[in-house]
């Protein structure tokens, strides 16, 4: 490994960890529902390429602005006020997705471990370790990250290991089915368990990665990794769960996880291994989310680092993360999530990069 | 030798009114063992001081009364300042300031004033401290490798080094520490090896220490850290030269302290901590597999009862049946809940491993040994705790003993409390979050501006082959460093 690869090793740890997080256990049930075919792990390849291509527009924001953040970008192109705008946009959506994903992390602990705790104090104590690694910096968050980025490699692969023996091949026919419609659309829906990429656009402040060919290896490799953790486990749901029950199951991949029995070990089930290693990856991906929003309103308001800022953006994701009553509700604010995240994936990197290329053919 | 001439005047003691002799005397205020004698030869008259208990007297009455006394007769003439290249010895001072004749007096100096048109003060040293032979270090055996340990001696010690590390690039840099009584500190680094950075800053941390008396490393330890609210040691403590000789050679710096066995090495990886020399003089692939080991048990060490608690006060579920229902018969009767229980076996196996140290060594083994099979058998059968709880915690005590740095293990003790405080309350999950705050505060530790989880975290590729496991290393070629 050359020394480019290796200084580009730490980013592509923290978009591996900020994209795996909630989608490996929800996104099978949503994708079922939509597409209602065994072979829909091709969506999930179509919605990696939509993600790619996304991060490719992403790519010639930064080019045009190197080493600076989308923080830096927003007021140097649009000017101040508009440029806070976007920043507050991109701030809120950091937020709102930490938010949930805190709601249906608290969901799935109260289910499974703690059916007594209440979610207050669940997603309370998850803020506070996250307060704190934030404010340790940026160096130290991916230090964090790569400390835990074999663990989560390794449950990913034990689990996979585990679970082959329950795969029923009929659950996984007809292997090819004709109807390509649903695919295409079932795209839109698994390109939302990608969502994750668009933080490198908080880390471009960073020489490593300003030209095009390290920002496609960090893309490519980071994309192509989760896409193959999530077509593996797609396979695996279909396999064990059969594809009727899948779109039945609130948490599909935990039910997977729950069906493998080995006797004679010290752990009979395997699920508590599995939310070991989830709950891993949901912190990472909030703890990411969490700087992202943390930098945003610090640049926006042009103060250094900041304890206060920080508890401020805890105290919210907290407020935010209790706020729905049901778990129903909580899928229903993710649609408006989603629309956010349109904005702030997709709008915001398309009007900077219009008008950079506008100013750019004016001069 | 070089001798420099400086002479204290006359005017300058007169200011005072008292001699020199009387103002060292009022000085000590005339300690018993502060020696003097006073004779004298022909036109100047000498005064002899030194402190008779940390001096060799035969030393002072063969090469220094003896040859004066023999001058005394021969017809030549003296002056003050003809005095050196007179005395058999091989060094000898001109003191040309008032100050330092007492720090050469408690160095283990003599002093001699001698005293006719000028007064000129010599030091010549005869020290001879009280000593001790060097032995194995009890905190580190070893199983093939050398048996030698650190004295109290800073010259031993600083020999044993040399002795283990024949170069020239070894660089020994000599400090005063301390406000009131200085104390030696000896910075060791080798020239080209360690980097300028962090010598200069061994160096500014050294010189900042404002303590009164440093009377240990552990002292020097603590003052030179930055880390002020971590339980885990910033510098390396041994008292093995060969694991300072190897840290010299890989580039980084000792400390050493006058009076103490111990030497800190800098900076301090969790991973240098988890080593032990004897990983180095085995084969790869049974050094591996003893790295692997002491990794496992260390985890184990802090993780263990904390998991326990919180599978069978949380999560009953997760066990298999059959573990379950054994599980559960034998915490019938138990009257408290299994926090509580684990905290009083807990509590109890550290009070008898604090014991056990410092009791008199034949007697401490013994009480730790059957303090643990008399305490846990009783509380057993007085159905007090249940026997998994014993079995786990002793477990996890003997696990701990497997760490290889006692700093370490202190840390590792005291995070099992907070593990388990936490794993009392959220279970699983709560472990969970007190490891993802554990390794925060390791990930953002430093030491000497290195991180403390360096291979791991930031990931070295280079460095991962020197840690969970070790391979083999090319000896011989020019990237392969013995001890990468």
């Amino acid at each position: 490994m050359n020394d480019k690869q290796l200084s580009n090793f730490p980013i592509i740890v923290f978009i591996i960890s900020t994209i795996i997080g909630v989608g490996i256990v929800t996104l099978p049930r949503e994708a079922a529902n939509v597409i209602d075919q065994p072979n829909m792990w091709v969506s999930v390849v179509l919605g990696a390429a939509i993600a790619f291509l996304n991060g490719l527009l992403i790519f010639s924001v930064i080019k045009r602005n190197p080493e600076q953040t989308i923080y830096d970008i927003g007021p140097n192109v649009v000017g101040r006020l508009l440029g806070s705008v976007f920043n507050i946009i991109f701030v809120l959506y950091a937020i709102c997705i930490s938010a949930f994903i805190m709601r249906m992390m608290a969901e799935i602990v109260n289910y499974y471990l703690l059916d007594l705790t209440p979610r207050l104090v669940v997603i309370s104590v998850l803020i506070v370790a996250c307060v704190y690694l934030v404010s340790t910096g940026i160096t130290n968050i991916m230090a964090f990250l790569q400390l835990y980025f074999p663990i989560i490699l390794l449950m990913f692969l034990l689990l996979t290991i585990l679970s082959v023996r329950n795969i029923e091949v009929t659950n996984l026919r007809p292997v090819f089915v004709n109807d390509i419609v649903p695919l295409i659309i079932g795209a839109k829906t698994t390109f939302f368990s990608f969502v994750g990429y668009e933080l490198i656009m908080v880390l471009s402040n960073r020489k490593s990665i300003s030209g095009w060919k390290s920002m496609s290896t960090i893309m490519l490799i980071s994309l192509g990794t989760v896409c193959t953790i999530y077509v593996l486990f797609f396979i695996l749901n279909i396999g064990i769960l059969s594809l009727e029950e899948l779109k039945v199951t609130t948490f599909p991949t935990i039910e997977m996880a729950k069906s493998i029995e080995f006797q004679g070990f010290f752990f009979e089930r395997f699920e508590l291994l599995f939310l070991f290693g989830w709950i891993i990856t949901i912190f990472t991906t909030v703890v990411a989310y969490y700087y992202a929003a943390l930098l945003g309103l610090c640049k926006t308001l042009r103060c250094n680092k900041n304890i206060y800022l920080n508890i401020l953006i805890g105290s919210i994701i907290i407020v935010l993360s209790i706020f729905p009553d049901g778990i129903t509700e909580l899928f229903s604010y993710g649609t408006y999530i989603n629309y956010l995240s349109y904005a702030s994936l997709i709008g915001i990197p398309f009007i900077l990069l219009l008008i950079s290329s506008i100013r750019r053919s004016l001069r | 030798m070089k001798i420099r001439r400086h002479s204290i005047k006359q005017q300058d003691s007169s200011k005072e009114s008292k001699s020199i002799k009387e103002r060292i005397m009022d000085d000590f205020h005339h300690s018993s063992d502060l020696h003097c004698k006073s004779f004298e030869v022909p036109d100047i008259e000498i005064t002899i001081l030194f402190i008779a208990d940390i001096t060799n007297r035969k030393t002072i009455q063969k090469l220094i009364i003896a040859p004066l006394l023999f001058l005394a007769q021969e017809n030549e003439p003296i002056t003050p300042f003809s005095l050196t290249g007179k005395l058999p010895v091989e060094s000898m001072e001109v003191v040309k300031n008032y100050d330092k004749i007492n720090t050469y007096l408690m160095d283990g100096f003599t002093i001699i004033i001698a005293k006719g048109e000028t007064e000129v003060v010599y030091a010549i040293e005869t020290c001879n401290f009280v000593k001790r032979k060097t032995n194995e270090p009890v905190n580190e055996p070893t199983i093939s490798g050398p048996r030698d340990g650190f004295v109290e001696s800073i010259q031993d010690n600083k020999s044993l080094i040399r002795m283990h590390l024949h170069s020239n690039d070894l660089v020994f840099e000599r400090f005063a520490v301390g406000t009131e009584v200085k104390t030696y500190v000896e910075l060791a680094y080798v020239k080209g090896k360690a980097s300028e950075e962090l010598i200069t800053e061994a160096r500014e941390r050294i010189q900042s220490v404002k303590a009164e008396y440093l009377g240990d490393a552990g002292l020097l330890e603590q003052a030179i850290g930055k880390n002020k609210f971590s339980a885990f040691p910033e510098l390396t403590n041994t008292q093995f030269p060969l694991k300072v000789t190897n840290a010299l050679m890989e580039g980084k710096i000792t400390i050493l302290t006058d009076g103490s066995p111990t030497a800190l090495i800098a900076p301090t990886t969790l991973n240098m901590l988890l080593q032990t020399p004897d990983d180095y003089y085995f084969k790869w692939i049974p050094a591996s597999l003893t790295r692997i080991l002491t990794y496992f048990a260390a985890i184990i060490s802090f993780v263990l009862p904390a998991v326990y608690i919180s599978l069978i006060s949380f999560h009953h579920g997760l066990i298999p049946t059959d573990l379950a229902i054994s599980l559960s018969k034998t915490r019938e009767g138990v009257p408290f809940p299994s926090v509580i229980e684990a905290f009083l076996m807990e509590l109890t196996i550290e009070i008898l491993r604090e014991a056990g140290i410092r009791l008199p060594k034949p007697i401490g083994s013994t009480v730790s040994i059957v303090g643990a099979i008399v305490i846990g058998e009783t509380a057993v059968s007085a159905g007090i705790v249940s026997p998994m709880m014993v079995m786990v915690i002793s477990f996890t005590a003997i696990c701990s003993f497997t760490v290889p740095n006692y700093q370490l293990s202190l840390a590792l003790r005291s995070i099992r409390f907070f593990l388990l405080f936490f794993a009392a309350i959220l279970g699983i999950y709560g472990i969970l979050i007190a490891l993802f705050i554990l390794s925060t505060h390791l990930v953002s530790l430093r030491s000497f501006n290195v991180p403390y989880m360096e291979p791991f975290a930031p990931i070295r590729f280079r460095q991962l082959k020197d840690s969970v496991i070790r391979l083999f290393f090319r000896l011989g070629k020019k990237d392969g460093k013995l001890h990468e």
